[in-house]
C-alpha cells in the first residue's frame, strides 16, 4: 500500500494537484491512498517519523518558498522511506533532472506547464508506479552500496567482477554498458544472486553471460566477447551447471 | 678476517642506506666499493675519520640523486645512526649475555653481522612506518626539515661521543678538552642557524607564489563575475524592452502567438543568465575556475553544455589537485566528442553534475558522441584516440590519477551516450 504526499507551497496549486491525485486513486481500484497534502516539508517528515514503516509517493515542488528545497526534502525523506518514489514537481528554468536522479533517486520529473499535462503527467507516474508492484523487481537486480550513494544494476546486464590490481577490497563489476567500482568482496558479491558463481580467485561470473568455456586452456569468454580465467574449482562448479 | 669485517660493516652501511634510499644496482655496487676501499686501506687510523668519511660519501651520493639539502641530510646521518644503534646492539649481546660469546670468534662475526642486519631492517622499516603515520598530520616540508634536524644532532651526538672516547681519555691533552668541545658545539649550533634559516626563506618564497597563484585565480573569478554581471544587465535591459512592448499594444489585440512568443523568449533569457549561477555553489575555487574555462570553450563553440550544482560543494585540498586534472581531462574528452557531432551537423550535449550527499559526492558527466566507440578496455589502453595515435592519453591517464584516492570510477556507454560517474567518499 502506498501513501501518497504532496508539499507544495502554493495553496492553488496544491489543491489541483490533490484534486487531480484524489480522482486517480477514487477511480482506479488501487493500492495507494491520499495520506497528506502541506506546504511545510516537516509535516511530512514528522509524519514519517511516526509511522516509520510508510511506503510512500512523494510528490515535492523545488522551490518551497523557505530554506529547505526540494532536493533537501528529499534527501530527509530518503533516509526515512528508502524505497519511496518521489516525483519533482518543477518548472523550466529550475529543472536540474541529473542532480535529482542521483541525489535523491528521484522517480520521474512533471514541469508544470499546462494544468492538461501536469494531469497527463501524474497519471502517467502513478501508473508506472502500479504496474512495477507487480514485477517482482527484487529479485532481478543488484545494487552497489557506494557510501552515501547506491547503483541499481540489472542482473541479466552484468557479466563478471573481477578484483582491482592495486587494492584487493575494490571489485569492478564489468556489465554490458560498462564498469563499475565499489568496495566488498568477492565472497558476498557470489552470494548475492544465484546465477553469480565464484570460478577463480579473482573472478565471479554471472552463468547467464556465458558465451562458452575453454575446457582445455581454462578460460571462458563472455557474451560481449570478454575472457575470465577459471581455477580447477571452477570448472568443477560450471560442470554442475550443465557447460 | 679483517677483510671480512671491513666487508661486513661497509655492507651493512650500504645496505642500510638502499633500504632508506631505493638505488639501483651500479649505484649499489659503486657506493660498496667507495665504502669498502676507504675503509679497508686505512687512510685514517681512527674511527671518527671513518664515521665522518662514510657520512660524506652518504651525504654526497644522496645528494646526487635528489639535489635536495634536506633530503639528503636526513638519509646520511639516519644511515649511519641506524647502524650505530645496531653495532650496540650486537655489541651489548655479545658482552652482556652468554648467547653469542661462547662462540668462536670467526663464527660470531657471521652471526653477529646477520643479527645486525635484521635488526637493520626492522629498525628501519619502523622508522619508516612512524614516518608514514606522522606525514598524514604535518605539512610533508616541515616533517622532512624536522626529522632531518633530528637526526643530524642525534649524528652530531653520536660523533661527539666517539671523538670524546678517542682522544680526551688520553690524559696529555685535557686542556685540549673544553676547546675543542666549545669549538664543536658552536659548529654544530652555527649549521643548525644556517639550516633553520634557509628553511625558513624557502618557506617564504613557497607563500610567495602561492599567495601569486592565488591573486590569479581571484583576478579570474572577478572577471567572471563582471560578466555575469553584464548578462544580467542584458537580461534586465531585454526584459524591460518586452514589458513596454505589451504596454504599447491594446491588450485586447495581443495574440496568443506573441504571449506564446514573449513566453519562448523570456525563458531562454532566464536559461542564458542562470547558466554560471550554479558556479558560486563550487567552493574550491581552482575547480570553479576549471569549469568556467571549460564552460567557456564549450558556449563559445556552440556545444549545448549544462551545470547543475544545487549543493554547496567543497573538496578536501588534498583531492583538489586530482580531480582538477581528472576533470579537465575528462571535460576536454567531452568537448572533442561534441564538437564532432558538430561537425556533422548533429545535436550536442554535455552535463555536468555534482551532487552532495552527508559526507559523499558524485560528479556526474554526461555527453552525446557520434560513431561506434569500442569498449571500455580499449579506450583506456595508453595513446588510445578516436582520432589517430598521441591524441588520447586521456582516459588511461585517468585510471592511473585515480589510483589509491578514495574516488571510485564508474563510466557507462549507453544509447550514444558516454556517462562518467565519480563517487568521491568524505
Amino acid at each position: 500500500m502506498f501513501s501518497i504526499f504532496i508539499c507544495e507551497d502554493h495553496s492553488r496549486q496544491r489543491e489541483k494537484i490533490k484534486k487531480i491525485i484524489q480522482r486517480f486513486v477514487q477511480t482506479e481500484e488501487c493500492q495507494m491512498i491520499f495520506t497528506l497534502d502541506t506546504a511545510n516539508p516537516h509535516t511530512i517528515l514528522a509524519y514519517l517519523d511516526k509511522h516509520p514503516n510508510t511506503k510512500g509517493i512523494y510528490f515535492l515542488d523545488i522551490d518551497l518558498g523557505i530554506k529547505m528545497t526540494g532536493l533537501d526534502l528529499g534527501k530527509e525523506i530518503r533516509k526515512r522511506d528508502s524505497l519511496g518514489k518521489i516525483i519533482i514537481l518543477t518548472t523550466h528554468d529550475e529543472l536540474a533532472i541529473t542532480t535529482f536522479k542521483y541525489g535523491i533517486e528521484a522517480f520521474d520529473f512533471i514541469v508544470k506547464d499546462s494544468w492538461e499535462k501536469i494531469k497527463i503527467e501524474i497519471y502517467r507516474c502513478l501508473e508506472l508506479i502500479e504496474q512495477s508492484q507487480y514485477e517482482n523487481s527484487s529479485t532481478e537486480t543488484f545494487i552497489v552500496k557506494l557510501g552515501e550513494f547506491r547503483e541499481i544494476l540489472s542482473i541479466k546486464e552484468i557479466l563478471y567482477f573481477t578484483i582491482d590490481e592495486s587494492n584487493t577490497h575494490l571489485i569492478v563489476v564489468h556489465s554490458l554498458d560498462g564498469t563499475f567500482e565499489f568496495y566488498s568482496s568477492l565472497k558476498s558479491v557470489s552470494q548475492a544472486a544465484n546465477s553469480f558463481e565464484k570460478i577463480h580467485k579473482s573472478f565471479v561470473v554471472n552463468i547467464q553471460n556465458i558465451k562458452s568455456i575453454d575446457w582445455k586452456n581454462k578460460y571462458l569468454t563472455m557474451i560481449d566477447g570478454s575472457t575470465c580465467k577459471i581455477s580447477r574449482d571452477g570448472l568443477k562448479i560450471l560442470k554442475q551447471y550443465g557447460f | 678476517m679483517y677483510i671480512l669485517f671491513t666487508a661486513l660493516s661497509a655492507f651493512s652501511e650500504t645496505i642500510s642506506f638502499y633500504l632508506i634510499k631505493k638505488i639501483r644496482l651500479p649505484l649499489f655496487l659503486s657506493f660498496y666499493l667507495v665504502l669498502f676501499s676507504s675503509r679497508f686501506f686505512h687512510f685514517f687510523n681512527s674511527k671518527i675519520f671513518e664515521t665522518a668519511i662514510s657520512f660524506i660519501i652518504l651525504l654526497a651520493f644522496s645528494f646526487y640523486s635528489s639535489r635536495k639539502l634536506n633530503i639528503s641530510i636526513l638519509q646520511s646521518s639516519s644511515t649511519i645512526i641506524n647502524v650505530m644503534i645496531c653495532g650496540w646492539i650486537v655489541r651489548t649481546l655479545y658482552h652482556h649475555t652468554s648467547l653469542l660469546s661462547n662462540f668462536d670468534i670467526n663464527f660470531f662475526l657471521i652471526i653477529g653481522s646477520s643479527i645486525e642486519l635484521l635488526f637493520l631492517f626492522l629498525l628501519i622499516h619502523f622508522e619508516k612506518n612512524c614516518y608514514r603515520f606522522f606525514e598524514k598530520r604535518f605539512k610533508p616540508n616541515y616533517l622532512l626539515n624536522i626529522t632531518s634536524l633530528i637526526s643530524l644532532f642525534l649524528f652530531f651526538l653520536y660523533f661527539y661521543h666517539e671523538f670524546y672516547t678517542e682522544f680526551f681519555l688520553h690524559p696529555d691533552l685535557i686542556i685540549m678538552k673544553s676547546i675543542v668541545t666549545s669549538i664543536f658545539f658552536t659548529f654544530v649550533i652555527l649549521l643548525f642557524i644556517i639550516i633553520i634559516i634557509t628553511q625558513s626563506t624557502i618557506n617564504q618564497r613557497e607563500k610567495i607564489e602561492q599567495e601569486k597563484a592565488q591573486i590569479l585565480i581571484n583576478q579570474q573569478y572577478t572577471k567572471m563575475l563582471e560578466e555575469q554581471a553584464r548578462e544580467i544587465k542584458k537580461f534586465k535591459h531585454d526584459f524591460k524592452n518586452i514589458l513596454l512592448s505589451l504596454h504599447s499594444e491594446d491588450s485586447s489585440i495581443i495574440s496568443q502567438k506573441y504571449v506564446q512568443d514573449i513566453q519562448q523568449q523570456l525563458l531562454e533569457m532566464s536559461k542564458e543568465a542562470s547558466f554560471f549561477s550554479d558556479l558560486s555553489n563550487i567552493n574550491n575555487l581552482e575547480l570553479r575556475n576549471l569549469l568556467y574555462a571549460k564552460m567557456n570553450v564549450a558556449i563559445a563553440a556552440q556545444i549545448q553544455i549544462s551545470l547543475e550544482v544545487k549543493d554547496s560543494v567543497i573538496f578536501p585540498q588534498d583531492l583538489l589537485l586530482t580531480l582538477v586534472r581528472v576533470l579537465g581531462i575528462l571535460l576536454d574528452n567531452a568537448i572533442e566528442a561534441s564538437l564532432e557531432l558538430i561537425d556533422l551537423q548533429k545535436e550536442s550535449f554535455i552535463n555536468i553534475t555534482f551532487v552532495k550527499k552527508q559526507h559523499d559526492y558524485q560528479i556526474i558527466l554526461k555527453n552525446r558522441y557520434t560513431g561506434c566507440l569500442p569498449s571500455f578496455s580499449q579506450l583506456e589502453q595508453e595513446g588510445f584516440s578516436t582520432k589517430g595515435e598521441n591524441r588520447g592519453l586521456g582516459l588511461s591517464n585517468v585510471k592511473i590519477l585515480l589510483k589509491g584516492k578514495p574516488i571510485l570510477y564508474h563510466r557507462t556507454i549507453k544509447n550514444q551516450e558516454f556517462k562518467i560517474i565519480l563517487t568521491i567518499l568524505g
